[in-house]
């Protein structure tokens, strides 16, 4: 290890490499990594992945990316941004050809294709939460409800719902699973000659695929505009049968009984919350992802049907952000209030100014600004650390998946990376020793100690008092308690 | 063709490209990106006749994509597609480009792409895009700190899909 300066963090290393720090800052960290083996191994690291992401970036993302579908042209651009002619008859000229080319634009084919579209909803439903639903067919004469994806061992042997199967195996349709895009498509692709149309309402997609192959004559899909979640489908075959599928509503949860008088056995609850842990934990996860649990006016409430994120303040852009992390989650009910005027539970409380900035200050002179900077992000991280915590206790934790638990220790393990690395800063700064650290599967009960050390450690460095050598001291203390 | 429509139309030329490509990761539909492509260099095109002074075009035209893209999507009520389209190009490599880029690191670093958030991708493409952080934060309206936030928990999050 150095003995000048301390290790840099990743951050401070990945700046460095896109040639992000201050001259002076640079010059520090490549003392640094001339003394320090260790960081340059980091370093080189650093380097070699950026040399694989640039060229992931370059010869995978872009080539992948299908070309323009016209060939370019140069246009004049002084003929592009020229007004309308002012003249009473050009304007009236030009009135009627806004005219024509408006009608022409309000009739024109729709500009997304029914393969780009299947697409895109193809893969909404590969990567969307699964969730189990149900569907309604209904033939000539029958109708009857399915689960809308059976396996290949549930196949139906008898009955309408057999016959059904068959028809649609017969036309190449698969039949386990027959109200998604992604079999519409198996079907679509197979045809050696097709028409389609997609049109487009606020409410739908809906693509209809006509085709001269094949025992289905028609097909049409209709998908939701939001989410292009495939919501219903017609098939008309050539024997003049016609099949239509439906999404039924999801059940709603029957509202939990009555708390039973005392002595009497508990009845065993038929409720199944549809909102879980899992669900706030990806909630939690997104707004970890774009930076949005370090303080920001964020409350973040479960309930049995719902989650309620209310966020208050903040700029539309950030609003707009948060929407987006938060888009496709189930049961999220975001509300925007204008002002930050509530106490929201979960996050750190307003700061105060500090006195260290002011050079005037006797504690730590030289280092005023760095240690504020370190010992406010301590405390950030703290707070959201203590906030998880406090949200999945071990045996909330314990009722998660494999991937959730994963994703939860992911994000404890950034808070505790983020206040070992202020620690540091510092410690270096107050020439304090190290700590033992804290070790991840331990953060629940180790995270409202932290959070008051590090609370201990800003108000010594905030405090105004003169106690200069017992502020030192108290400060010393309650860093060593950090990880 | 005056001075500034070629200074224009060499921009247009040098960076159509990578503009139209940006906007396919934004989500926005092949024909859509390329007429957006062709706006963002008309309003390159005003804004220069108006006598507005560009410190730094490349990461202009970036930010009016940028914005040009966000309109389109509330105006569509669509969400963004970044995770589609990436999604699709694997599902390309996979299947056309297999035997050349069946590179086990580059598979991984797929794979995590797909776990970051739509902040951390659009971060990672401006930054190969050549952009500094500063003009990162411009074009997607977000402080440096949270770029350099975004960038790290990406390039993490990569390091340990690539290395561990």
């Amino acid at each position: 290890m150095s003995s000048l300066t301390p290790h840099p963090d990743p951050e401070t290393l990945l700046r460095l490499a896109d040639d992000d720090l201050s001259p002076a800052d640079a010059g520090c960290v490549r003392d640094h990594l001339a003394e320090c083996g260790a960081c340059r191994d980091r370093m080189d690291g650093l380097g070699g992945l950026l040399t694989d992401v640039h060229h992931f970036h370059q010869s995978v993302i872009k080539p992948g990316l299908p070309d323009p579908p016209r060939e370019w042209s140069n246009p004049r651009w002084s003929k592009l941004a020229r007004p309308f002619p002012t003249r009473r008859y050009l304007a009236a000229a030009a009135a009627v050809l806004a005219a024509a080319v408006l009608l022409r634009w309000i009739e024109r084919p729709a500009q997304v294709s029914a393969a780009e579209l299947l697409q895109r909803a193809e893969i909404r439903e590969q990567t969307a939460a699964p969730a189990p639903r149900r569907i309604r067919i209904r033939s000539k004469n029958r109708s009857w409800t399915r689960a809308a994806r059976l396996d290949h061992a549930e196949r139906p042997r008898n009955g309408d719902a057999a016959a059904v199967a068959r028809m649609l195996e017969d036309a190449g349709y698969p039949w386990e699973d027959p109200l998604t895009a992604a079999s519409f498509a198996v079907w679509r692709d197979r045809l050696p000659g097709k028409h389609d149309d997609v049109r487009k309402s606020d409410e739908a997609f809906v693509v209809t695929t006509s085709t001269s192959a094949g025992a289905i004559e028609v097909a049409s899909l209709t998908l939701r505009a939001t989410d292009l979640h495939a919501v219903s489908a017609t098939l008309r075959f050539r024997s003049d049968e016609t099949l239509e599928m439906s999404e039924l509503p999801a059940e709603t949860p029957q509202p939990a009984p009555p708390n039973p008088p005392d002595g009497a056995p508990p009845s065993v609850s038929r409720t199944i919350p549809r909102i879980g842990a899992s669900e706030e934990l990806r909630v939690i996860v997104a707004l970890h992802d774009i930076g949005a649990d370090l303080g920001d006016p964020i409350e973040v409430k479960r309930n049995e049907e719902s989650i309620d994120v209310t966020v208050a303040g903040l700029s539309a852009a950030r609003r707009e952000q948060i929407r987006s992390a938060l888009d496709g989650i189930p049961g999220v009910r975001i509300a925007f209030e204008r002002e930050a005027g509530r106490h929201f539970g979960n996050t750190s409380p307003p700061r105060s100014v500090s006195p260290v900035t002011n050079p005037a200050n006797p504690l730590v002179p030289d280092m005023g600004d760095v240690l504020i900077d370190a010992s406010d992000r301590a405390v950030e991280h703290a707070h959201a650390l203590a906030a998880l915590a406090r949200r999945f206790s071990r045996a909330v934790e314990a009722s998660l998946d494999n991937t959730g638990r994963a994703e939860l220790q992911r994000i404890a393990a950034d808070h505790l990376n983020a206040i070992s690395a202020a620690a540091h800063q510092l410690r270096v700064a107050l020439k304090t020793t190290a700590s033992p650290g804290v070790n991840v599967p331990d953060w629940q009960e180790a995270a409202e100690g932290i959070l008051q050390a590090a609370m201990d450690a800003d108000q010594e460095l905030n405090s105004a008092a003169s106690d200069v050598e017992g502020r030192l001291a108290r400060l010393r203390a309650a860093v060593a308690r950090l990880p | 063709m005056d001075a500034l429509e070629q200074q224009v139309t060499r921009a247009f030329e040098d960076a159509r490209d990578d503009i139209y490509r940006y906007l396919l990761t934004l989500g926005l539909a092949p024909a859509h990106a390329q007429d957006a492509a062709q706006e963002v260099f008309l309003r390159l095109y005003l804004a220069l006749r108006k006598g507005e002074t560009i410190q730094n075009q490349r990461a202009w035209i970036f930010r009016v994509a940028h914005n040009l893209a966000a309109d389109w999507r509330a105006k569509e009520r669509l969400q963004p597609l970044d995770s589609d389209m990436l999604a699709l190009v694997r599902d390309r490599r996979q299947s056309a480009e297999a035997e050349l880029l069946e590179k086990e690191k580059m598979q991984r670093i797929a794979a995590a792409w797909q776990g970051l958030s739509p902040q951390q991708r659009e971060c990672l493409h401006l930054r190969a895009e050549g952009l500094k952080y500063r003009e990162i934060g411009e074009a997607l309206g977000i402080g440096i700190s949270s770029v350099r936030e975004f960038l790290v928990r990406a390039i993490t999050k990569l390091q340990k899909a690539a290395y561990e």
